[in-house]
């Protein structure tokens, strides 16, 4: 009895056959592993984004619209996509959109890298400012919509209150009940929230240029203006792109600030793309049109991430 | 501390620029935050009445406690608990996904393996408003609309968290110990479990870190997927707060006791842990982004 039981290996339970980590051992040598290691961001990646991007696409090509179920879901081809080129609302959207990125971008770089060059000096106190100026990037978007509706808060906001003061308005204003300024506004908010993430970026990138160039443009007697636009700069174009690229999906994308802020309105003076689409489908119920309206965001988008990814190493190593 | 890497200029007028542009930044940000939460602290007609920058007292911070806790039945207590219950299960779920995904990218070399980079990359800048219709009407089929299980699963969806992983592990993988172990008879599993976890703390706070902040903020997607007002997130919350009260509407006085104030204490709430968060773990996410965004 003894003898045999010394002879063969000692015996596999059925626990021990079953234990999770064993069998993950002896899985992690077979040639799946690195794909069970991916399956769980794989199939959240699929539920998440794949599969509602193709349903999106059906979706476009099809009538669909959850308040008049008569109508069936039947195919209907390019119909939405005619109707998205005479509709004055699409182009509408499409112009305020083009307005509400460009204007908030470039503002937001520029603050951005004015406020990481001054960051960037290292001076007594910069640490702790950082941490102030990074904080507003991380308040939630409700918020921050809320807080400053309330401050250009046409009875009580401390923005007019201060305009008033220093002379530069006669009375309060509503600022977002004027289609003149409501766009102009938002972005101001806009700015406020998400400057901070060039600034971040950029400061990332400052860390990265070599100190000699300045040391030789020194010595040749550059001053620093011309440092910034013949060193800084150009060392700085690979980061400012991602950054910018970044943003402009961001933005077209969130309708978030807008929604709470203005809905789109006064008119029509603030709707852009992301809204107008949300709108289609929540308050019409209109899910083919808002489809197709997604699948154009979508198409403009990706264009641009085809930039980044370019841009990015991933394709180089 | 001006170290090798002084960047330009050199005057003193310069650092005088400099100190003005820090000082009119923090303003910037400063002010509006500041009245906000001094405004947590004064009643209706202090609001009105008073110079903007003035504190109220505890007495009325107390009373405003009080309205907002106790209004319908402490609807605000379960949106916080929804909040909660959306963030750590979303959390889990992202650090579940991402971890061993950003590791077996970076680790070795498998047929398919940049393909997955680039659609994971795609995915992370996947316009979310062309997606979230259909994400709804998904839902909708699986039965997860209105759900716990519906919100933290689209919670717990964070592509930049892989792509973070996979930064983090291409550089600080110690490829020599991995292949002694190796030798030493060390299963796969093993050189995942034993080597590459306990090196990926920093990775793991950063990416618990950055999904936490998406989804305890998420207005958007949680506004779409939930109709059902005892499911609702803090952001949703009190967006439907401010329009149901009439908060902010500056309309004619009625009974509901959610005023400015109130409204002002919610918003605070919503934003206190995002702030808390964000002061204890700023060294690090500076650091962390800072090296993720020179490798991107």
């Amino acid at each position: 009895m003894s003898r045999v039981a010394a002879a063969s290996p000692p015996p596999r339970s059925v626990w021990d056959s079953l234990n999770p980590v064993r069998l993950l051992g002896e899985l992690s040598e077979t040639r799946y592993w690195m794909y069970l290691l991916l399956l769980p961001s794989a199939l959240l990646i699929t539920a998440v984004v794949l599969y509602p991007t193709v349903y999106g696409f059906q979706m476009s090509f099809h009538e669909m619209r959850l308040n008049r179920p008569a109508l069936g879901t039947g195919f209907v081809g390019l119909k939405h996509y005619a109707r998205m080129v005479s509709d004055p609302i699409f182009w509408t959207s499409l112009v305020n959109t083009a307005a509400w990125v460009t204007s908030s971008i470039i503002l937001e770089f520029l603050v951005g890298l004015i406020a990481a060059l001054a960051l960037n000096r290292n001076l007594p106190g910069t640490k702790v400012l950082a941490v102030l100026i990074l904080i507003p990037y991380f308040l939630p978007n409700v918020v921050a919509g809320h807080m400053w509706a309330l401050m250009l808060d046409p009875r009580l906001g401390v923005i007019n209150d201060v305009l008033v003061r220093i002379g530069w308005l006669e009375s309060y204003k509503a600022w977002f009940a004027d289609p003149t300024t409501a766009m102009g506004a938002a972005i101001v908010v806009e700015v406020w929230h998400s400057f901070p993430f060039f600034t971040l970026l950029i400061m990332a990138g400052l860390k990265g240029i070599p100190a000699d160039l300045y040391k030789a443009a020194d010595i040749d007697g550059a001053g620093a203006f011309s440092q910034l636009r013949l060193i800084t700069l150009p060392m700085l174009k690979t980061i400012i792109a991602a950054a910018v690229i970044l943003r402009v999906i961001g933005l077209v994308n969130s309708p978030d600030l807008l929604l709470i802020l203005t809905s789109g309105g006064p008119g029509r003076s603030t709707q852009v793309l992301s809204l107008y689409a949300f709108q289609t489908a929540y308050k019409d119920f209109n899910f083919g049109y808002a489809g197709a309206l997604s699948v154009v965001m979508f198409v403009l988008l990706m264009g641009f991430a085809y930039i980044y990814i370019r841009l990015s190493k991933v394709n180089q190593d | 501390m001006a170290d090798a890497r002084t960047p330009p200029f050199r005057l003193n007028l310069g650092r005088f620029i400099v100190y003005a542009v820090l000082l009119f930044a923090v303003c910037f940000y400063g002010i509006p935050l500041l009245w906000l939460l001094l405004a947590g602290t004064r009643s209706q007609s202090s609001l009105f009445a008073d110079p903007p920058f003035s504190i109220g007292n505890w007495e009325t911070f107390l009373v405003t406690w009080n309205n907002l806790t106790t209004y319908n039945n402490f609807q605000i207590v379960s949106w916080a608990a929804n909040s909660a219950i959306y963030s750590v299960g979303g959390v889990l779920l992202s650090l579940f996904a991402s971890i061993p995904a950003g590791y077996a990218l970076a680790a070795s070399e498998f047929p398919g393996r940049k393909l997955i980079l680039v659609v994971t990359l795609i995915a992370m800048i996947t316009p979310s408003t062309a997606v979230v219709l259909p994400i709804f009407l998904e839902m909708n089929l699986l039965g997860l609309n209105n759900s716990y299980a519906g919100m933290i699963l689209v919670s717990g969806f964070f592509p930049f968290g892989v792509y973070l992983t996979y930064v983090y592990f291409s550089t600080s993988l110690p490829k020599g110990v991995m292949d002694s172990a190796r030798v030493d008879g060390a299963n796969r599993f093993e050189l995942f479990t034993r080597i590459a976890l306990p090196l990926a703390r920093p990775i793991v706070a950063l990416v618990a870190f950055f999904s936490f902040i998406g989804i305890w903020s998420n207005y958007f997607l949680a506004f779409v997927l939930l109709s059902d007002d005892k499911l609702y997130n803090l952001p949703v919350g009190l967006t439907v707060l401010i329009s149901t009260s009439g908060a902010l509407s500056n309309l004619p006085a009625n009974d509901v006791p959610i005023k400015k104030p109130e409204v002002i204490l919610a918003a605070i709430l919503v934003i206190l842990p995002v702030l808390l968060i964000f002061i204890v773990a700023q060294r690090f996410v500076r650091s962390g982004t800072l090296s993720g965004a020179e490798k991107g």
